[in-house]
């Protein structure tokens, strides 16, 4: 009876802090959740004007067509690179950051740099693809001038099919890494200053100190980042590709998301195009499912 | 659905909004089914729509040039513009030819222009197609396609064309023209609209079209739309009063079309006003242009009326000096007597060189799914041709790949679709 009383209390004084949670739990139920029912389209002969389930059913024949269309294959292999090293940079970058931001003793200058390195993640792609497409001119951008000081050559970053790949993945890693650090400082200041005390006194220097206290004690943070990052694998980043790339470098710069767009949306094939937003949903699936488990298994990591 | 324009159409269009149907037969095709009127259609240019090469008045002054008449000469005079200082700043700071990435669409600096000299008709990376030696075929794979490829890819050699094209589009195109660092370029006809209207205002630079250069041995064909296409305007079957879309474009027609006074022609037209009326249509520019013309050659306007009068007294304010803003620089592009207008009607079509689209509104399945693909190897396999990724008979490849594709289905169910007459 008490207990009870006091878990109706409980429930009273924390009602209002559910309620915030409300404009989250609709926009998730409507644009995640309700749209959900769109995907049945993936399996129709689509019309827009006979509606969701006015068209013809013709079971797995869009996924057919996407997998035998020239070049998916090299699309495919693309993206999962791009993926890939962006994931990678994505942890390491920011994780080396906030270390050696934490070593930095002046607060001002600490909050400074992490503020400038922060910026960039809130420009779109479309201004910074203006800025980088003239950074990175061969023939008038900074840095192949500044490259051209130390006596190499100009390089075609946005138009040579060896360099475009690699220039999404560091650029990406630019734009995101200020961000992403700012959750691993938030994770360093939570471990026990009072372990550090003691590893001083038992003669641990700063390496070793970063070695056994820091790093196992944002781990979990890392292992966190990473099993959310995994479900991203078939997204190589529509909105920096598609504004940076052109013909001359779809060999090694095309992804899913361009490719499907490119025949999709712009030719309103959308049957194709969800069956191409449905496959690539079942991918991530798979890989935060094997993400989670392996995170499991060998960082002793659960989210649930 | 939509609703039957029919009887609405018949009772309340003014005889000279009926008189479109005599004039456009084709577009008021694209809109009856089974002799019934669904729509109403926009009616563009489609004359207007091929490709013209344009070219910067002062540059040709300053490097004692004339407009090029062949390929040689072109690429002769891209040498120059890319040599000889035409802007006379002392630097080399300058192109020949100005190319936009999307180098098959058929806007600003694509090379359109170029492969139409050789024969090939092309407009988008998915348009168009022809019937050519009695058969359905597409644009892009002919065999002469090679020598203009050729040519593109000699220039960009020679430095002619910016190395860095391939990653610049229209806009940027926009910016080097601006800044004075473009001089030459195929674009449509709307030229003097945009964007050459930015160095007309800032410097007083007069950019003109001119036909585009022909290549000895080839017949030259330019591509434009089915008129049986485009845009067009419907009306929902729960509208309660579809002859009000009548009446609005009736008004559209007495204040932009049929109108003789300047003032709302300039506010109407001119300064799109127009396009803040719910339901509006284009002016064909094509159906007046023949009597422009003849009022060119007589000097005189009198006889004209409505719209022509209009345009005969930009066209003749401009090249007098009374009249010099944006408005009457981009009337005169298109409608002076060696305007774009004039390249298309007098010399395009009487040298049988238009070739229009046969793909029009029955579309083959096959196309649908796979023309995303297919204008993306044209793409890609142009462009690694000219810059040099791929040599010049990797288009042989190229062909047999686009027909693999979905192309040659598409070929053949057209011609089920489109039987020749």
């Amino acid at each position: 009876m008490n207990k009870n009383l006091r878990r109706k209390d409980r429930l009273l004084r924390e009602l209002p802090l559910h309620f915030m949670l409300l404009p989250a739990i609709i926009l998730v139920a409507v644009y995640s959740y309700g749209s959900m029912i769109g995907t049945v389209i993936a399996f129709q002969k689509f019309i827009p004007a006979n509606g969701l389930f006015g068209s013809d059913w013709i079971g797995f024949s869009n996924f057919r067509n996407l997998f035998t269309m020239p070049n998916i294959w090299q699309v495919l292999r693309n993206t999962v690179a791009i993926s890939l090293f962006k994931m990678a940079g994505g942890v390491i970058v920011p994780v080396v950051f906030a270390l050696l931001l934490n070593e930095v003793a002046s607060r001002f200058a600490k909050r400074s740099l992490q503020t400038i390195v922060y910026l960039p993640n809130f420009l779109s792609w479309v201004i910074l693809a203006g800025i980088f497409t003239d950074i990175l001119s061969p023939g008038t951008g900074i840095i192949n001038m500044l490259l051209g000081k130390i006596g190499i050559q100009p390089i075609f970053f946005l138009g040579s099919q060896t360099w475009f790949p690699i220039t999404m993945v560091l650029t990406d890693i630019w734009k995101t890494f200020g961000f992403n650090s700012v959750i691993y400082l938030a994770a360093l200041t939570s471990i026990d200053p009072s372990l550090y005390e003691s590893a001083e006194i038992d003669g641990a220097g700063r390496w070793k100190q970063t070695l056994h206290i820091t790093l196992p004690g944002i781990l979990s943070t890392m292992v966190l980042m990473t099993v959310l990052a995994m479900g991203n694998i078939l997204n190589g980043g529509f909105d920096q590709i598609y504004n940076l790339y052109s013909p001359s470098v779809y060999a090694t710069g095309d992804i899913l998301d361009t490719f499907v767009f490119r025949l999709g949306i712009q030719n309103a094939q959308y049957a194709l195009s969800t069956a191409a937003g449905l496959f690539k949903s079942a991918v991530s699936l798979i890989f935060i499912a094997a993400s989670y488990w392996l995170a499991d298994k060998f960082a002793g990591y659960r989210i649930f | 659905m939509i609703a039957n324009l029919t009887d609405v159409f018949e009772a309340y269009a003014l005889d000279g909004v009926k008189e479109y149907r005599e004039k456009f037969p084709e577009s008021f095709e694209g809109v009856t089914f089974d002799g019934k009127m669904y729509a109403f259609p926009y009616m563009n240019d489609n004359f207007h729509q091929t490709p013209f090469l344009w070219i910067r008045d002062d540059w040709l002054e300053n490097t004692g040039s004339k407009a090029p008449e062949t390929v040689e000469e072109m690429v002769e005079l891209a040498r120059m513009f890319k040599n000889s200082d035409p802007d006379g700043n002392g630097r080399s700071d300058t192109w020949g030819l100005g190319v936009n990435k999307n180098i098959a669409a058929s806007d600003l600096g694509s090379i359109t222009g170029l492969l139409s000299a050789y024969g090939i008709p092309g407009r988008q990376n998915n348009a168009i197609f022809y019937r050519r030696n009695g058969k359905i075929t597409f644009a892009y794979i002919q065999e002469e396609a090679k020598a203009a490829l050729a040519v593109a890819r000699d220039m960009y050699a020679e430095g002619l064309i910016d190395p860095e094209f391939t990653v610049k589009d229209a806009s940027i195109l926009e910016q080097d023209i601006a800044s004075g660092s473009l001089g030459m370029l195929y674009h449509m006809n709307w030229g003097t609209w945009y964007p050459f209207n930015l160095i007309y205002e800032s410097d007083d630079v007069i950019t003109r079209p001119y036909p585009i250069p022909k290549a000895e041995g080839y017949e030259y064909k330019v591509g434009i739309e089915d008129s049986r296409t485009g845009d067009v305007f419907m009306v929902s079957s729960s509208c309660k009063n579809p002859e009000a879309v009548i009446k609005i474009l009736n008004l559209y027609y007495n204040t932009v079309e049929a109108s003789s006074d300047a003032d709302s022609f300039i506010t109407y037209w001119s300064d799109e006003q127009y396009r803040l009326c719910p339901i509006y249509v284009g002016i064909p520019t094509e159906l007046y242009a023949p009597d422009l013309f003849e009022a060119f050659e007589k000097g005189s306007g009198d006889e004209l009326s409505g719209t022509a009068k209009s345009y005969y007294g930009y066209v003749k304010g401009f090249e007098d000096g009374s009249a010099t803003d944006a408005n009457a620089y981009g009337t005169w592009g298109q409608m002076f007597d060696r305007g774009s207008m004039a390249i298309a009607l007098k010399d395009y079509r009487n040298d049988n060189a238009i070739v229009s689209n046969i793909l029009s509104n029955d579309i083959p399945e096959i196309w649908l799914q796979n023309n995303g693909t297919l204008g993306t190897m044209v793409d890609t396999a142009y462009t690694d041709i000219i810059v040099g990724n791929k040599p010049l008979d990797s288009f042989d490849q190229f062909v047999k790949d686009w027909l693999a594709a979905g192309g040659q289905q598409t070929l053949d169910e057209m011609e089920r679709l489109y039987p020749a007459e």
